[in-house]
């Protein structure tokens, strides 16, 4: 018999390039790659998937917005480092399914920062500076908040998981 | 099918694997330059002579361009491919990350291992300052199962279903399941996958890559993660060998 484990138990696998494949160096894993990349590319050819691929683009364009607004300001604030924006890209691509877009800005240490708001007593932020970690702040309703640093290695860390998809899912 | 019973992993004279790697993923203090990947080349240009970018592949930045702003760059280099003289080993040494591949003909866990632990000692004292948070094994096995038309419940136990009633011949498949091992504290993909454009008329050929890995945050230098490398190992061969029948045994030993 197969059923479905818990998968919040766990880091999210990272759907279609988990970060072991983009590193095989035999002619079998370039098969394994491509496999992946033709099956992504005729998903998205339908309309369920392509909603999918426009959120991400949606959200990689706020990105981008956002990376080039301090540009203005540079005796002020740090710009976002090749790191940091390469792992801010990582993350997007591995937040679990269902997770809104979030509101991103840049810090002024120069790390690029994602936040979900719902009101002053209810809003989570998740913040990378391309050191392979992230940090979050969460204020949950009244006297409840917390916050921490998690490894980010590509794969969506499964306290994250838990957290956020818990924020999201409740009302305020 | 029944899955090999042998509970203590026989030795294949034929052992199937393409390419066996070693990958861990790091948190630096620091983000690690490519300039100090660079001051590795003096320490591997005997062993490892051949030298290749690695980059990234990135959704592209582009910027419009207005008086006083910068344009992002849409190329990353992360990194650089090492490649020993045969093209045995390779290695490649990355901002993010550190991989040891042996392609075929593959030896043995402790040459792959012994390599991976050289190597590392020469990563690690040119980066420092770094914690390991994932460790993963990962061995690509291409398997030559015999004959243009076969029963793939035959050769495999857990292979691609077609539903019943409908017509049971296929012209490719690709699954991939993604298991946890609390025992190991691991999660482990399992990719089993067939495309035609790569068969003969005497053989078909099928992928199973296993790659099984564990995250936390270890030392790099204490290596606490020398350990859990072997119960990877260990949990590879009983996946590997529970994947595969009798039959394909016999054809391996």
């Amino acid at each position: 018999m197969t059923y479905a484990a818990s998968p919040y138990a766990y880091s999210h696998p990272n759907s279609w390039f988990p970060p072991s494949y983009d590193y095989g160096a035999s002619q079998e894993s370039s098969v394994i790659r491509n496999a992946f990349t033709n099956l992504k590319k005729q998903l998205n050819l339908a309309a369920t998937w392509q909603r999918k691929e426009e959120f991400l683009s949606n959200t990689l364009e706020a990105l981008i917005e956002a990376i080039a607004k301090p540009l203005q300001y540079e005796e002020e604030s740090a710009q976002a480092s090749d790191y940091a924006i390469r792992e801010a890209t990582q993350l997007l691509q591995a937040l679990p399914e269902g997770i809104p877009q979030a509101d991103i800005t840049m810090e002024p240490s120069g790390a690029i920062a994602f936040e979900w708001y719902k009101d002053e007593k209810n809003t989570f932020v998740i913040s990378t500076n391309g050191t392979g970690s992230l940090e979050y702040a969460a204020i949950h309703g009244t006297g409840n908040e917390m916050h921490g640093r998690v490894n980010f290695a590509g794969d969506f860390p499964r306290t994250l998981n838990n957290l956020l998809t818990a924020f999201i899912d409740s009302t305020p | 099918m029944q899955a090999v019973q042998n509970p203590e992993y026989p030795k294949l004279s034929r052992a199937p694997i393409v390419e066996g790697l070693i990958d861990f993923r790091l948190r630096p203090l620091q983000p690690i330059t490519l300039e100090q990947l660079s001051l590795l080349d003096a320490q591997l240009n005997a062993s490892y002579p051949i030298k290749k970018n690695i980059r990234a592949i990135e959704a592209a930045f582009n910027i419009e361009a207005e008086a006083g702003q910068k344009v992002l760059s849409t190329e990353h280099f992360i990194g650089y491919r090492y490649e020993s003289e045969e093209t045995s080993f390779i290695f490649q040494a990355r901002v993010d990350g550190f991989t040891v591949s042996r392609l075929a003909p593959y030896s043995n866990w402790e040459e792959l291992l012994s390599e991976t632990k050289r190597l590392w000692e020469i990563y690690s004292a040119t980066v420092k300052n770094t914690t390991v948070v994932r460790v993963a094994i990962r061995y690509i096995n291409k398997i030559n199962l015999p004959g243009s038309a076969i029963d793939f419940d035959e050769y495999l136990t857990a292979g691609p279903k077609i539903p019943e009633g409908l017509p049971q011949g296929l012209i490719e498949f690709l699954t991939r399941t993604v298991v946890p091992f609390d025992e190991y504290k691991a999660l482990l993909v399992l990719t089993q996958a067939y495309r035609p454009d790569q068969s003969s008329s005497s053989h078909l050929p099928v992928i199973l890559d296993i790659d099984a890995f564990h995250e936390g945050a270890y030392d790099s230098v204490e290596g606490e993660f020398w350990k859990i490398l072997d119960d990877l190992h260990d949990l590879k061969n009983k996946v590997f060998f529970a994947a595969i029948t009798e039959k394909t045994l016999g054809l391996l030993k």
